[in-house]
């Protein structure tokens, strides 16, 4: 009797475990898991255009924004700004100003090394991938890669280098930082693989905007070449660039005609990179520039910086009211503005579909003037301002007449023409930097004097010693960030 | 079964040991584990033991370690041995415990003040001892460090205790001694303006501590022996000379005095405070001056004033921002704009009352709009609150109408929507600069009838405050009439060749300003309809001249 009760107990532990199977299987049975993704080339293909996506978020973009801007003279706030952005203006920049909060680049950039990391299997389970497609792909993660620690770069400085792809906790690594150096090799590393293996063209105008191709890659190399002062090679692809003839100035007629055509409805024939916000995935420009709880207007500075036709005040520069701004109540309008008829208006939640720019032809131009300057062509980067400007009808009460042996003066003028052409793109405070660190900081009288303008009053002198410490130029890690990883250690000025 | 006995015993015994050799519990009682400002001392004696001996000399180590509101700066070690070292002192208990006391009372504030609230002048709230402290930032090789008092670094800044915000700071600061007059008086580079001081007798008002004068303070604005040679004053009895008439400069009215009560703003004002407001009253009567920052220099009395720009003195940074007991001291220094350069010598300008047509849409926001001005109509949305103008509440935008088909001065006016509910209550706006004297004052306006039933159209004005005598009804249109007759009724024509009582100039009164200043000009609904104000311009006329001629033309000359 006994014996015979085992033997139930064996076979009933038997049936069950043949039938456990289903029970024990951990995968989900909605949703695709990384071992059984990453076989075909659709598939590369869709986590490829996942990075790009990646890129049309609201919080990156606000980055970007305030990273370019916040420490230039031409945002003002309004009452409805955040206390951060109020700390910002009055110069006090700590480690947990959400300023410093790098999360949404980091986040792109983990895409891409999930692409970088993964995407070479694929050519393993698909044969109809070549090894040029592959490349391909890879050059475009490697390029948004490269692209968003340029930013990190200029921003912060020294940061960490992740360069694995973190796919769960156990891969979380405490990383320390890299040193400017090691950070500006990394960059240089992936656009040089991205610029030998990128595509020229992908067949649509939209793709060629919105997509990095060969193009894109010179751009943003000829940019990463002149942040070190590598005047030669940035003249050599801002070349390959103007060369191709891809890319030209848009004629324009009108103030209105540039303003749509190049700006609001873009993909113009001037534009290198631009991310494609449309009416399915809207622009921030709405929030940050247009909504009654906007928190951003353009400083005073900016009618200045377009400048007066005294004797025909409505003589105006095609960038500046009416374009990048418009005057009657300080409106941001560059990525929120639209023509109804002759009427200038500001978009509606639902029409901010501007793009957002990350490199225009103008980009091109005034970069390869700037590297002209100090390789003794002063001539020939006045020649390319002056075309410029008389292309967006620059107006004679800003025009200035550096020699042409002068390239401080040249630089200078060079500065003052990017504010028009680039102005709330965030680029304003990279280019203040850029030229004022040049040459061991001979220049950095004229981001002081910027800022001197700019200043609360009653913390001017801070403010003015605190720039003067160069140190200060690069934001602080922040809070949250030095906790979670102990490797991390705080930049120097703000510890 | 004995046997059975023993092993179980055994086994409860083992039971009860190891229950009792459970670990006692431990049990939470602070409702936070937060430190305060004593207990972060304790934590960390290598840095802070020396002040911590200090807390418990002066008996405030158990008041800093309970409930409160804080800021502290707190000198480590090395900041107490300096301080030592410079008193000749051993140890802390060396030190006087009254001086101790009031060294903890100067490095403790009742509130809790983060970084973000440290400007280049005074922090908002006083020091426990009474003064206050001063914060900057200086730059030296580069590298840039925070200044408190312009006597300490600050080596670690925002902790924050239970209690408070501590600073942490590499030398003790010490509470300035010498009272605005003493500083003065023992700096040699001011001697003749000691001189002037002590002769007036000014100098024993500035030479009283707060606390036994009604907490007054002072800011002294310290005119150099250079500037005044500069000026053309070799010594004191050149000065003297020059302003006492009376023989006597003690008395109110003697000039000397009234220059020296010139230099003399009540309230510690530090530069930060003097350009962030654009006048300040002196303790000379009726006599204000003007403050304003460009590019970094701080500018006093640098005006545009009846179409001419009169070049000011600066105050000199670096000699100035210095504490005193009962106050600030800054110095005067010479500057330079448009080709014409100031001595530094600051005077009482004599001005006589000036003729003022006031173009009220002619405001910076609306100049700084080259296709608005004077071209064509905008507006300014609401909330109102423009550099000059501001509403009382939110509900109505203002209204800047461009119309070169009416006689308007310069073909412009300002819509002012003012009344009960649906409008905007009241607007203020700020005057140009006014020569103190007697005016009448003339509100020169579109007759304007939002509907044909409204009655009357009744508002206020008030200038600094004080009403004027006659209200202005914005649909009044000034009745049949010589010249004569209009002006004693109140009336006037103001536009230079045209007769329509559409266009109509109303004497609101007659008022005395105290001082030569900006006023506030407040326009406010007080009963009839609710509508919008087409106002052109306001003239403050003085009493003594014609108030009807010369009247403007449409291109704002004036016609003779």
């Amino acid at each position: 009797m006994k014996k015979f009760g085992y033997k139930i107990l064996l076979l009933i532990t038997l049936f069950s475990v043949s039938s456990c199977n289903k029970w024990l299987d951990l995968k989900p049975e909605d949703g695709i898991i990384r071992n059984n993704f990453w076989k075909t080339k659709e598939q590369l293909n869709a986590a490829v255009i996942g990075c790009y996506s990646s890129l049309l978020n609201n919080s990156l973009i606000n980055q970007l924004f305030r990273w370019g801007e916040m420490r230039g003279d031409m945002i003002g706030l309004t009452d409805r700004a955040s206390i951060n952005d109020v700390d910002i203006y009055e110069g006090n920049i700590v480690a947990s100003n959400n300023i410093a909060n790098w999360a949404a680049v980091y986040q792109t950039i983990n895409y891409c090394n999930t692409v970088i990391e993964y995407g070479p299997d694929v050519i393993n389970n698909d044969n109809t991938l070549s090894e040029a497609q592959l490349n391909a792909y890879l050059a475009e993660a490697r390029g948004i890669r490269g692209l968003m620690y340029f930013y990190l770069l200029r921003s912060f400085g020294e940061v960490p280098l992740q360069l694995k792809a973190v796919s769960s906790d156990s891969k979380l690594e405490q990383l320390a930082k890299s040193s400017k150096e090691e950070v500006y090799k990394q960059i240089i590393d992936d656009l040089k693989f991205a610029e030998q293996n990128a595509v020229l063209s992908y067949g649509t105008v939209a793709n060629n905007k919105g997509r990095l191709n060969k193009y894109t890659i010179y751009a943003i190399l000829a940019d990463a070449y002149l942040w070190v002062d590598d005047y030669q090679n940035c003249i050599t692809y801002c070349d390959k660039i103007r060369n191709s003839k891809q890319f030209a100035l848009y004629k324009a007629t009108s103030q209105q005609l540039f303003f749509t055509t190049v700006l609001r409805d873009g993909n113009s024939q001037e534009s290198i990179f631009e991310l494609q916000f449309d009416s399915q995935k809207l622009n921030p420009g709405y929030e940050l520039f247009a909504s009654t709880s906007r928190p951003y207007l353009t400083s005073s500075k900016v009618s200045e910086y377009f400048g007066i036709d005294e004797v025909d005040p409505l003589n105006l520069d095609y960038r500046g009211d009416g374009a990048s701004y418009r005057s009657a109540d300080q409106s941001i309008t560059k990525n929120a503005g639209i023509y109804n008829g002759a009427d200038f208006n500001l978009v509606t939640a639902s029409t901010s579909t501007a793009h957002w720019f990350i490199y225009r032809y103008s980009d091109i131009l005034l970069m390869e003037a700037e590297a002209y300057t100090w390789t003794n062509k002063g001539t020939e980067a006045l020649q390319i301002i002056n075309d410029l400007r008389s292309n967006r009808n620059a107006l004679i009460d800003t025009e200035e007449v550096p020699s042409s042996d002068d390239p401080e003066g040249i630089s200078e003028y060079i500065l003052h023409e990017r504010s028009r052409e680039f102005a709330f793109e965030g680029k304003r405070w990279y280019d203040m930097l850029r030229i004022a660190k040049r040459n061991d900081y001979r220049q950095l009288g004229v981001m002081i004097a910027i800022i001197a303008e700019a200043a609360p009053v009653d913390r001017q002198q801070s403010i003015i010693n605190k720039y003067k410490d160069t140190r200060s130029h690069y934001l602080p890690i922040n809070q949250n960030d030095l906790q979670l990883d102990k490797n991390l250690v705080q930049n120097p000025f703000y510890q | 079964m004995k046997n059975r006995f023993a092993q179980s015993s055994a086994v409860i015994l083992l039971l009860v040991i190891s229950l009792w050799a459970c670990r006692k519990q431990e049990l939470v009682i602070n409702t936070n584990s937060e430190l305060n400002i004593t207990g972060y001392l304790d934590s960390d004696p290598d840095q802070f033991s020396e002040f911590r001996k200090i807390l418990s000399l002066t008996g405030n180590a158990g008041f800093l370690n309970a409930y409160g509101a804080y800021t502290l700066f707190l000198p480590n070690n090395a900041a107490v041995k300096d301080y030592l070292q410079t008193t000749g002192k051993a140890t802390v208990g060396d030190v006087d415990l009254n001086i101790l006391k009031d060294l903890v009372k100067f490095q403790l504030i009742e509130d809790t003040l983060t970084t973000n609230n440290f400007k280049d002048g005074k922090l908002p709230t006083l020091t426990m001892y009474g003064q206050y402290l001063i914060t900057g930032t200086s730059n030296t090789n580069g590298i840039t460090v925070r200044r408190i008092n312009r006597q300490a670094n600050l080596v670690k800044g925002d902790i924050i205790v239970g209690n408070g915000i501590i600073h942490v700071i590499d030398k003790m600061l010490i509470p300035a001694n010498k009272t605005v007059a003493q500083l003065v008086e023992t700096d040699p580079k001011y001697s003749i303006f000691t001189q002037v001081l002590k002769a007036t007798s000014i100098y024993d008002s500035l030479n009283i501590a707060p606390d036994k004068n009604g907490a007054r303070r002072f800011t002294l604005l310290a005119e150099t022996d250079s500037t005044l040679k500069a000026a053309g004053y070799a010594n004191f009895a050149a000065l003297k000379a020059r302003f006492s008439k009376t023989g006597d400069p003690t008395k109110p009215n003697d000039s000397l005095r009234i220059y020296a009560e010139f230099h003399i703003l009540q309230g510690a004002k530090y530069l930060a405070d003097i350009i962030s407001t654009t006048a300040h009253e002196t303790e000379a009567p009726a006599e204000v001056i003007t403050a304003k920052l460009s590019n970094t220099k701080v500018l006093i009395n640098d005006d545009d004033f009846n179409g001419k720009h009169e070049t000011g003195i600066t105050l000199n940074r670096n000699s100035s921002d210095n504490s005193a007991t009962n106050g600030v001291l800054h110095t005067t220094a010479p500057y330079t704009a448009s080709g014409v350069t100031s001595t530094g010598h600051l005077a009482i300008k004599v001005r006589v009352p000036l003729r003022l047509d006031w173009d009220i849409a002619d405001f910076p926001e609306n100049r700084a709009l080259p296709s608005i001005f004077r071209r064509a109509s905008n507006e300014f949305k609401k909330p109102v609150k423009l550099s000059t103008i501001t509403a009382s509440d939110g509900v109505s935008s203002l209204f800047y109408t461009y119309k070169p088909s009416a006689p308007l001065i310069y073909g412009d006016m300002l819509e002012i929507p003012t009344g009960p509910t649906s409008r905007t209550a009241a607007f203020t706006f700020t005057t140009p600069l006014l020569v103190k004297g007697k005016y009448k004052v003339w509100i020169c306006y579109e007759y304007y009838r939002k509907s044909s039933s409204n009655p009357s159209y009744t508002n206020q004005i008030s200038i600094d405050g004080v009403p004027m005598q006659r209200t202005y009804d914005g649909i009044a249109k000034r009745p049949a009439g010589s010249e004569a007759e209009l002006e004693s009724q109140g009336w006037k024509q103001y536009i230079n060749g045209n007769t329509s009582t559409n266009y109509n100039g109303r004497l609101l009164g007659t008022i005395d300003l105290p001082s030569t200043k900006t006023y506030s000009f407040e326009i406010k609904w007080v009963g009839g309809a609710s509508g919008d104000l087409h106002v052109d311009v306001v003239q403050f006329i003085p009493v003594d001249q014609n108030q009807i001629h010369p009247m403007i033309n449409p291109d704002g000359t004036l016609e003779y």
